[in-house]
């Protein structure tokens, strides 16, 4: 039942992607590199390759360092400067997003693929927050301001925010999950078919996280969008995400529907960060001496340090000899349940 | 109010009482941010403050360490007030009363390197010899798990893990007695916050330190602290051993605040 594929290269990619052809994102090879001046190059991003199927939300795992935003940023193509993407392409529908001239991607930004921060701090202080929505309506439509008023006030009612005056106040008068209703508001506005939600509940405490999750999959299909919903916190994709991917310096290290990959994680990394993310309450015993909290031991290695090796080869338990030669190619198991690991390439031999 | 300690007070809050008054252009008026608040951090044991935001944790918090001084109350450690002891005592008994905060990378100078910061605070309260002090620095950073060759770095070229471990090592160079922990687990990698815990409860055991450790995150609570006490608009609503808060919760709110814990379904049983 185990098969392994060989590495993907632009060439095959596509072919190992199976996912039905009418995906509506597609992202093959992506890779990014980021070049300060006289520093080495650093590669931020190695070979992710994912796609998005209608009505589907897809969850990035990572912790810091692990290219989430980077990922987030370079699919809007709005990557900061020194970043270059140096492989990799992006489809969006039938449009290659990484070849297009800024000036389309602007049409396209916001209006086919948009973004949730995590921080609501991207709200302008001195406008309300109805103005703010009508704002995005008013730069994708030729409408005028009233219409894009109304259509604003319409989409505000949608995620939650019907109370009479709500869309008349300004950001500051506003709860914190209340302002992540107005980030959701404008990224929803035109009906885009891809929503980068980039950890959209990081500021929040749990209960109201609990909330906008539930708004962002409530409205999805209102929308008929698509979610690439990222975070670090393992609960909240458990929690909202389908299919999930976790990533590890720049690289995606396993993916697979939510379910099989929490209950059965394969990889080492996943199992590691699994654990530390609490300890087996069982474990916590009444006892005068604590047993200590998961970890995975020392720190993930430099950006800068290339490795031709496993990116988890440093840290990991189950380390082999060739983990530090060779990249682990990616092997299918049962489920569509995918892995970089040569544990599981020793199987099928 | 203060139920069952663990063992003898190091530190007992008494009536502890604070009041902000506004005094804006906009609105004028008064927020009583601790009411009447009692409260006993036993010694070399963790005390957990939990509640939502506003309800005083951080004020208190700040009182028992020293940062800010209560309109009414008392706060005894080791046979002194706190609260009415004169500038000269205060500054004699302040070192022994150090805070970690939750965002290390605005706590740390940027201007320092790691070492220099270790050293600030010898500086301030030992005669020694530059020498005695390096001696010392390297010995906190053996302590903390940093490696002497980062000395040099300055916090921005440090991690977070690593610069939680320098907020530490310059907390430690005060030689204190009673830790203050605000939220210092919450902006950590999930694999690093485990090395930071652990590392603190080792500390904990082999200095004999106090912890009161303000938190939102009940599931590191339950871990870390041997008591807990809930606030609740400026009152400590309980105060009481972990195990027995979590497995029968008296107060109407702690309930409530118990009951948000399994928030996300679905993720039951994944980690075990």
């Amino acid at each position: 039942m185990i098969k392994s594929v060989s590495q993907p290269f632009a060439a095959n990619v596509t072919s190992s992607v199976r996912v039905a052809p009418s995906a509506v994102l597609r992202v093959s090879g992506l890779t990014v590199d980021l070049a300060m001046d006289g520093e080495p190059e650093m590669r931020v991003l190695n070979d992710v390759s994912f796609a998005l199927s209608p009505g589907e939300v897809l969850g990035v795992l990572g912790e810091s360092g692990a290219g989430k935003s980077t990922l987030a940023l370079s699919l809007l193509g709005l990557l900061p400067r020194h970043f270059r993407v140096s492989r990799g392409t992006v489809e969006l529908g039938a449009r290659q997003l990484l070849d297009l001239p800024e000036t389309e991607l602007r049409t396209i930004r916001g209006a086919e693929i948009s973004i949730v921060h995590q921080d609501s701090s991207v709200l302008n202080p001195v406008m309300r927050v109805v103005d703010q929505v009508a704002e995005v309506l008013r730069a994708h439509n030729s409408w005028n301001m009233r219409v894009c008023r109304e259509e604003a006030r319409a989409i505000l009612d949608t995620v939650g925010l019907s109370d009479g005056n709500i869309s008349t106040r300004y950001p500051h008068e506003l709860s914190g999950g209340q302002k992540q209703r107005v980030v959701i508001a404008q990224a929803l506005a035109c009906r885009p078919a891809v929503v980068i939600a980039d950890e959209p509940t990081a500021s929040l405490d749990i209960t109201t996280a609990r909330e906008i999750l539930d708004l962002l999959i409530r409205v999805k299909d209102t929308f008929h969008t698509v979610y690439l919903l990222i975070s670090h916190q393992p609960q909240i994709l458990a929690y909202a995400a389908n299919r999930v991917m976790v990533m590890y310096r720049g690289e995606i290290v396993e993916e697979g529907p939510t379910h099989g990959l929490f209950d059965s994680p394969l990889h080492p990394y996943t199992q590691a960060l699994l654990l530390c993310s609490r300890p087996l309450q069982s474990e916590i015993a009444l006892t005068a001496v604590k047993p200590h909290w998961p970890t995975i031991p020392t720190e993930a290695p430099d950006l800068r340090d290339f490795s031709r090796g496993c990116v988890f080869e440093n840290r990991c338990l189950q380390r082999m000899e060739i983990c530090s030669n060779q990249k682990p190619a990616k092997t299918i198991l049962p489920g569509l349940h995918e892995v970089h690991c040569f544990e599981y390439e020793r199987e099928d031999a | 109010m203060n139920s069952g300690s663990l063992s003898q007070p190091f530190l007992l809050a008494r009536g502890v009482t604070k009041t902000y008054v506004h005094r804006g252009w906009s609105h004028r008026g008064r927020h009583k941010a601790l009411d009447q608040v009692d409260m006993a951090l036993p010694f070399a044991k963790t005390v957990a403050l939990v509640g939502e935001s506003g309800s005083g944790k951080t004020t208190l918090a700040m009182c028992l360490a020293g940062l800010e001084c209560p309109d009414a109350g008392e706060i005894w450690m080791e046979g002194r007030d706190l609260v009415s002891a004169g500038k000269r005592q205060l500054a004699a008994i302040r070192p022994q009363l150090q805070m970690l905060w939750q965002d290390s990378a605005a706590a740390l100078s940027p201007v320092l390197t790691a070492s220099e910061i270790v050293e600030e605070p010898l500086l301030a309260q030992l005669r020694a010899s530059p020498r005695q002090r390096s001696e010392i620095v390297s010995d906190l950073f053996q302590k903390v798990g940093l490696r002497l060759e980062w000395r040099i770095r300055y916090p921005h070229q440090l991690s977070g893990g690593q610069r939680q471990r320098l907020a530490i090592a310059r907390a430690l160079a005060s030689q204190p007695r009673l830790l203050v922990l605000d939220e210092p687990f919450t902006g950590l990698d999930l694999s690093v916050r485990g090395q930071i815990i652990n590392l603190l409860l080792d500390l904990q055991a082999t200095h004999a330190l106090t912890y009161l450790y303000v938190s939102h995150d009940l599931e590191v609570v339950r871990y870390f602290a041997d008591e807990v006490a809930v606030m609740h608009r400026g009152r400590i609503v309980e105060q009481a051993p972990t195990a027995e808060l979590f497995v029968r919760p008296s107060h109407l709110y702690t309930k409530k605040l118990l009951s948000a814990i399994p928030a996300f379904a679905g993720i039951q049983g994944c980690a075990n």
